[in-house]
């Protein structure tokens, strides 16, 4: 069996896609080869622990900061070379919770935001913010970072961007907003059918909304699949092991995580199920279940799984 | 050795040499924007210039107001002090721009607050091209600054008036003066802001470091430098020269400073090519974290 977890995805076009994309500070690497595939109309979730290099990726995205090799495509288009016109279709959610003119009130930036995006849709802005609880009176200096996070969401959403860029959306929001600010980002979604590329390293804050999964560590996308292959190739088998077993030759590589206690293991395996299923039979182990993880711990056993 | 690609002929980085990393060259992408895809359009260029120039306008509302309290304890000490004594009079004349110009050296970081380069994230994410949009902001600003000039030479010459204080016969081309000195230091003070994360430590330190070396005036061997910062500051095409039109000639001993048209147009024109040219480089430069 081998153990190479997917890192292309099939769609029939991508409104992200980049190629072998590096980017370094100095001496350091922030990212590395990076072949990111956000399929047209997907929820892409980009999972990886600080310092992964999520937020750079979306920056180039953005043509906030060039790449040092590599091609980036936005909607099909070179950032580098149409930054303003990929800037228009996106809405974009910083990872800062300081980000903007703080010398304004909400209402001001509000108008500030419609001029530089002609397709702003005044009544849906205002849907959105009565929803958000904003008093647009406020300055936005003076909002708690929860206040300004609801902003930020509305000025990437009010403008029905086809594409929606979101650092960490859910940061700094409690969890009653979280929870609505996440059934309305749903909605968003369903009503315009936007494409949506989420950072975050709360990956069971967005579980509900994700169809796609990426995984970044180091500076590298190390796997990105549909979640529905997610579900079917990444499950968890528990089984008891008699005495002195001696593992599952062949199957080493593919195990991405180990657990369990005394003669119950609990392995996170990646492959088809009944090839595995069969592996740890014939190895001796009792196979009592092997269900499926949540996006979460996929995530953790994904993001934890040793090279 | 971790290493990414086998491809020999794929293009290298300078790696550090405890790295050992290899970035392949990736081949190019197919240039074709999704079929179908109804793109968001581009702001008008005119309606991102007006709402620069009001953004920047409630940008500077609260230093406005500081300066305005200011001129207003001005005025009512001018106004106590003309209540005690009818000689008390505010004259009126071109050189008093030197005040209004050093203002406008400071106005950019009002402009640009909460904005240093490596955090222009808000600035930048705007549908319109970086360099561009610096521009329209740094244009929006000189805007309000020569505004600010011209409303403080209003007030003085409203004391003027009321105070009996009189204004300076002066030829009318000097009163062109402050204004184009505002445009020079406001320019030099964005370049600064735009190119540099801390443009008070930049202008502090040149401030310390003037006073500190007028304390050398005396010595030989600072002499070479001292010479040039006082061309810079004070000499025939400096900026004194720019920001009042009057020129040192020493060979008239009683009027050591004289209306010079000809020094001052050189000096203006040397120092707008030298602000412009520098505020552009700052405004397209990218600076990234």
């Amino acid at each position: 069996m081998t153990a190479a977890l997917p890192t292309e995805i099939e769609a029939a076009a991508f409104a992200v896609a980049t190629r072998g994309v590096a980017k370094r500070y100095g001496r350091d690497f922030a990212l590395l080869g990076v072949d990111l595939q956000v399929p047209e109309g997907a929820v892409y979730v980009l999972v990886g622990p600080n310092g992964a290099g999520k937020t750079t990726t979306l920056k180039l995205l953005l043509g906030l900061l060039k790449p040092d090799t590599g091609s980036v495509r936005v909607l099909g288009m070179d950032p580098r070379a149409h930054g303003p016109l990929v800037r228009a279709q996106v809405g974009y959610v910083p990872e800062r919770g300081d980000w903007g003119y703080a010398y304004m009130t909400v209402g001001r930036l509000l108008q500030h935001h419609a001029v530089y995006f002609p397709a702003w849709d005044w009544e849906y802005a205002a849907n959105l913010a009565n929803a958000f609880e904003l008093d647009l009176t406020r300055t936005l200096g003076k909002l708690s970072k929860g206040l300004a996070r609801r902003v930020h969401l509305l000025l990437a959403m009010a403008h029905r961007p086809p594409l929606l860029v979101l650092d960490e959306p859910t940061d700094g929001l409690d969890p009653v907003m979280r929870d609505e600010t996440l059934g309305m980002l749903a909605e968003h979604v369903a009503d315009t059918g936007c494409t949506v590329l989420i950072c975050t390293h709360i990956v069971h804050e967005v579980d509900r909304l994700a169809d796609h999964l990426g995984v970044m560590r180091d500076g590298r996308l190390t796997a990105q699949m549909p979640r529905e292959t997610l579900h079917r190739m990444l499950r968890r088998y528990r089984a008891d092991v008699p005495e002195g077993w001696q593992g599952v030759p062949g199957l080493d590589g593919t195990v991405i995580r180990r657990g369990g206690v005394g003669r119950e293991i609990q392995w996170s395996v990646w492959g088809d199920e009944r090839e595995v299923s069969l592996r740890l039979t014939e190895s001796g182990a009792t196979v009592r279940d092997a269900a499926p993880l949540t996006l979460e711990d996929a995530a953790v056993a994904l993001l934890s799984r040793k090279e | 050795m971790n290493t990414t690609t086998a491809d020999p002929t794929a293009s290298t980085f300078a790696l550090p040499q405890n790295v050992g990393l290899t970035v392949p060259t990736p081949p190019p992408f197919d240039d074709a924007v999704l079929e179908g895809a109804a793109l968001n359009p581009l702001p008008g260029w005119m309606d991102v210039l007006r709402e620069q120039f009001a953004s920047v306008g409630l940008a500077l509302r609260r230093e406005g107001m500081v300066v305005g309290i200011c001129a207003a304890v001005f005025t009512a000490v001018v106004g106590w002090m003309r209540l005690q004594s009818s000689a008390a009079n505010v004259p009126l004349s071109p050189a008093e721009g030197i005040a209004a110009a050093m203002m406008a050296l400071l106005i950019p970081m009002a402009v640009w607050k909460g904005e240093d380069p490596a955090h222009r994230g808000y600035h930048h994410a705007m549908p319109v091209g970086h360099g561009e949009h610096a521009v329209a902001r740094g244009a929006a600003g000189l805007a309000w600054t020569l505004a600010a000039v011209a409303a403080f030479f209003g007030w003085m010459g409203l004391l003027a008036g009321v105070t009996g204080g009189g204004v300076e016969s002066v030829p009318a081309w000097q009163w062109a003066a402050p204004f184009a000195g505002a445009t020079v230091l406001y320019l030099l003070g964005s370049a600064l802001t735009l190119a540099t994360p801390r443009p008070w430590r930049w202008l502090g330190g040149a401030a310390v470091g003037y006073l500190f070396l007028g304390a050398f005036r005396a010595v030989d061997a600072a002499r070479p430098l001292t010479d040039a910062v006082d061309a810079v500051v004070s000499g025939h095409y400096g900026l004194t020269t720019v920001i009042t039109g009057l020129v040192r000639h020493t060979e008239y001993m009683g009027h050591p400073m004289m209306a010079d048209v000809g020094a001052w147009l050189t000096a203006t024109i040397l120092w707008l090519a030298t602000s412009v040219s520098l505020f552009l480089f700052a405004a397209y430069r990218q600076p990234e974290r």
